[in-house]
């Protein structure tokens, strides 16, 4: 059964083939929730109050970003995954398949931790925090 | 012989191509949203995105998730369901439903561009 497996590597693929389609799956479903409320519901605009009051909301905002960190972790690992799948198909090399692979995994560690901070670090503008508890009349002595 | 076209490849080549176009797009939207830790930034950036080359970008984007959504639901159709028997059918199917679903939903994204109220 040598065959399936291309220069002689242990891994047939067949993981990588499944959760591409797991992760499809639940893919469609979230994606098509985030077309919705982010660009067919209201005016069509997006601007930073807009975002704020959705990811600050007393109760859809930790919905809304635990929503947002599914979608970040599986569309990267459907993305890069995909991409490996594709770059199999062309590039013959082992060394040359290690490189982007290693590539691949430094992409995606990246873009996951650059959009976990930002989803998670959210916490709206400092400015519109600190002048209330400034500003509030008779409060100090 | 004269080289044919199957539907088969048709279908593969596409989902291919607009899967590495959502890769490159997945990655910048990631970076460009990342800039959220900085209103006034995040707020230029969404000035330029609604410029209308952007926006035609924008109905590219979605023809794009459109067709590879919908052809991924195929695939699963057809490696867990037996779909095999009638794939061919199916991917027509998926191109008039991708149709109709670009195209209700490029209305939006046009008339907020160049429609002026939205």
């Amino acid at each position: 059964m040598d065959t399936y497996k291309y220069g002689g590597s242990k891994n047939t693929g067949s993981i990588g083939w499944l959760l591409q389609r797991i992760s499809a799956i639940v893919l469609v479903l979230l994606l098509v929730a985030h077309f919705v409320v982010i660009h067919y519901s209201g005016t069509g605009d997006v601007n930073f109050d807009i975002v704020k009051d959705r990811l600050m909301h007393p109760i859809w905002g930790p919905v809304w970003k635990t929503m947002t960190m599914m979608l970040l972790v599986l569309s990267l690992f459907h993305a890069l995954n995909g991409t490996w799948g594709v770059l199999l198909d062309y590039i013959r090399k082992t060394w040359v398949r290690l490189t982007l692979f290693s590539l691949i995994v430094m992409v995606g560690l990246v873009l996951v931790t650059l959009g976990s901070v930002t989803i998670l670090s959210f916490r709206g503008p400092p400015s519109a925090e600190t002048p209330t508890a400034e500003v509030e009349p008779g409060g100090g002595q | 012989m004269r080289f044919h076209w199957y539907t088969g490849q048709v279908a593969w080549v596409l989902h291919r191509i607009s899967g590495l176009a959502i890769v490159l797009y997945l990655i910048l939207h990631i970076y460009s949203i990342s800039k959220l830790n900085d209103p006034a930034t995040f707020n230029a950036e969404m000035e330029l995105y609604s410029m209308p080359l952007f926006k035609l970008g924008e109905v590219a984007l979605l023809a794009a998730c459109v067709f590879h959504g919908l052809n991924g639901i195929r695939i699963l159709i057809v490696d867990f369901a037996n779909g095999a028997r009638y794939h061919k059918q199916l991917f027509y199917a998926v191109l008039v439903v991708s149709f109709v679903v670009i195209v209700v939903g490029a209305i939006p994204i046009l008339k907020h561009a160049f429609g002026g109220g939205g």
